[in-house]
């Protein structure tokens, strides 16, 4: 990752997702393209889903270029239509805080019979209720079941009782099985050291 | 976030499972009570308990739904009732024990434990008042248990006691003859009793504990059988050390649950936290055997050779992954083996292969002693008495905590059913011959004097 160069037009942040068809040598096409930039890399997630590779970062741009050129010039890393590019300027008011603040998080564990429209319903309710999705993994183990599990921001204000109710009143109507439980319990009995606010 | 399969386990865990907190013992030093006017007593009693636990339960149901784990039992812990009771008449025993009784109910909690008299060495005037008074308190409350201490490493063995125990317990067995003897199931007679151990009928709050503490005890036998099950079925020829791995590092996360709920259940009622008792502690309910376990590791007859190497084994895999998981542990934290409350021991008593010889043997190796053990209604209070003195001799000699809760069931005999329902369970009176009279080792009375170990300076 390069320095930063100086002192002329100050330095622009930019959102980037890569999405593509997984190959050996995508992260080394796309991170040569930001050298050539001089961009610096800030923060970056990668996974793969079923084949398919994402890529999400935040770049740092001395003598930015504008949205569509840094867009294009991405593009071009790849083979032609290979990477589907998205980009956004870093909004000024984005910081690195969460969305929910003072939040207690907990774990969604959804499972049974896949059908269409299942997360949408979930996500329909949790987005009502002021709820935010950290983080969110969904797989069929076979063709007809699936499980989910999301990591959830919960505000600490919201009676978590009646949420309980609520996530099994859904999974019952839709007859699936859901549980959901705060993450002191999944890192207590997964992690070596104990949860450190409680113990 | 974590790892896909660490977190479908621990779900499965939880719901498929049943991993529960089988009990929140919250204990209350009543000492500053104390006051020779009985009135008075009794009622700083109640407003003690109520100030303390008032808000025990309701506190216990709201982390149980946190969290998805049901906490089963609340239970309470009192400092020795025998200690506000010296100088008292016999009456004032049952006044008390009625008091508490209705102070527990009025705050919702299951039990009450710590009826307790210690007298491993020597008995004051109440405390022998304490043991004419106890067959009515036994069988004129509903939560309340009792606990003697009749032995200890330190000072041997007080035999004289334990005849006295011996006689409450057949005097008790009469007054709830209806019930089956039930009233002798809400008393335990310890070697070393342990001064935190948060289960009934045992439990007490002993010297030297915080005024207010919060003991936990967690469970899960039915969590281990079904791991152990499941890893069967992958590995179907693993060997005892694997076998052993897999219930260690079972019993660590079972521990875990129970140290996180405890401690919090502790903070929201702003008192101390003291320990995790690891004891694998079965029900009647079904999958929630001690047997069962000991069934999927490969004893077919519980009761035949192999099955001491098997409760060893086990028990000492809990310790090791509950103490890696806590550094709080404490109680009893062995396996418990209640007769009646296990429905594969009680199984195999019917079927003849588990008799009383066995689970004595067992109980030298850390299971926690003779516990809820139905003996036919005519058995002699020397015989009973006898059969104390042994169980408490193997916790004395080896240093360990040793018990005995056996019952006498008036008017039944040997292979029929005592029953006593909920958690207590049911099980076929075990056969046990009363000794001869000529026999007269027990009789003698005095003390058994302390091991030669016990001289540790």
């Amino acid at each position: 990752m390069n320095q930063e160069t100086t002192q002329s037009p100050p330095a622009e942040r930019f959102a980037v997702a890569i999405m593509s068809r997984d190959r050996v040598g995508i992260v080394r096409d796309v991170t040569g393209a930001l050298k050539r930039l001089n961009a610096n890399i800030e923060r970056l997630s990668q996974t793969v889903v079923m084949d398919y590779f994402t890529l999400t970062l935040v770049v740092s741009i001395p003598q930015p270029p504008s949205v569509e050129e840094l867009r294009d010039l991405l593009r071009s890393a790849g083979s032609p239509g290979e990477f589907e590019v998205s980009v956004k300027q870093f909004s000024k008011e984005a910081k690195a805080r969460p969305v929910v603040s003072d939040a207690d998080i907990f774990i969604l564990t959804m499972t049974g019979v896949d059908r269409p429209g299942i997360l949408a319903e979930l996500a329909a309710y949790l987005a009502g209720k002021g709820i935010n999705i950290v983080d969110l993994y969904m797989y069929k183990p076979n063709p007809t079941d699936f499980v989910l599990i999301s990591e959830l921001a919960v505000p600490q204000q919201m009676n978590a009782d009646q949420i309980q109710l609520d996530i099994e009143a859904l999974g019952k109507k839709s007859g699936l099985a859901v549980t959901i439980q705060h993450q002191n319990i999944f890192k207590a009995t997964n992690e070596v050291t104990a949860p450190a606010n409680v113990f | 976030m974590l790892r896909t399969d660490d977190i479908l386990s621990t779900v499965r865990m939880l719901r498929e499972e049943q991993l529960d907190v089988r009990t929140v013992t919250l204990g209350i030093n009543l000492q500053e009570c104390a006051s020779y006017d009985l009135d008075h007593l009794c009622r700083k009693i109640h407003n003690k308990i109520l100030s303390k636990a008032g808000q025990l339960v309701s506190v216990c149901n709201e982390l149980g739904r946190k969290y998805g784990i049901p906490i089963v039992n609340k239970r309470l812990a009192i400092s020795p009732a025998t200690w506000l009771l010296e100088g008292m008449h016999k009456d004032a025993h049952l006044q008390v024990a009625r008091q508490l009784d209705s102070s527990v109910k009025a705050v919702g909690v299951d039990l009450l434990g710590g009826f307790t008299a210690l007298v491993q060495k020597g008995m004051t005037p109440g405390e022998r008042t304490y043991f004419e008074a106890l067959p009515e308190v036994l069988s004129q409350t509903q939560r309340i248990c009792a606990s003697v201490n009749a032995a200890s490493t330190r000072t041997g063995i007080n035999v004289d006691a334990i005849l006295l125990v011996a006689e409450a317990l057949k005097k008790t067995a009469e007054l709830t003859a209806d019930k089956d003897g039930f009233g002798c199931a809400k008393v335990v007679v310890f070697a070393n009793i342990p001064d935190d151990n948060p289960f009934m009928a045992g439990g007490f709050l002993g010297p030297g504990e915080p005024e207010v503490v919060i003991n936990i005890g967690v469970s899960g036998p039915g969590v281990i059988k079904r791991r152990l099950q499941q890893m069967l079925q992958d590995h179907p020829s693993a060997n005892l050390g694997q076998i052993a791995e897999q219930i260690k590092e079972t019993a660590f996360r079972i521990t875990r649950v129970g140290e996180l709920i405890g401690r919090e259940v502790a903070a929201r009622l702003n008192v101390d936290f003291g320990i995790v008792d690891l004891s694998l502690a079965p029900s009647p309910r079904v999958g929630d055997s001690v047997g069962e376990i000991l069934q999927v590791m490969g004893i077919d007859q519980i009761g035949s050779p192999g099955t001491t190497a098997a409760v060893a084994m086990l028990t000492d895999a809990v310790k090791k992954g509950g103490m890696f998981a806590s550094s709080s542990v404490g109680g009893l934290s062995g396996a418990f083996i209640p007769v009646a409350e296990d429905s594969a021991l009680a199984q195999a008593v019917a079927d003849g292969s588990l008799r009383l010889e066995k689970l004595e043997a067992i109980t030298s190796i850390c299971s926690v002693g003779l516990d809820m053990v139905p003996v036919p209604g005519d058995i002699s209070v020397q015989t009973l008495a006898s059969i104390i003195a042994d169980e408490l001799a193997i916790g004395v000699i080896n240093n360990k905590t040793t018990a005995a809760r056996i019952i006498p069931v008036p008017g039944k005999s040997a292979g029929e059913i005592a029953r006593w329902g909920g958690l207590f369970g049911e099980s076929p009176i075990l056969d046990v011959k009363n000794l001869s009279p000529t026999q007269t080792l027990v009789g003698r009375g005095g003390r058994i004097p302390a091991p030669i170990h016990s001289v540790r300076n």
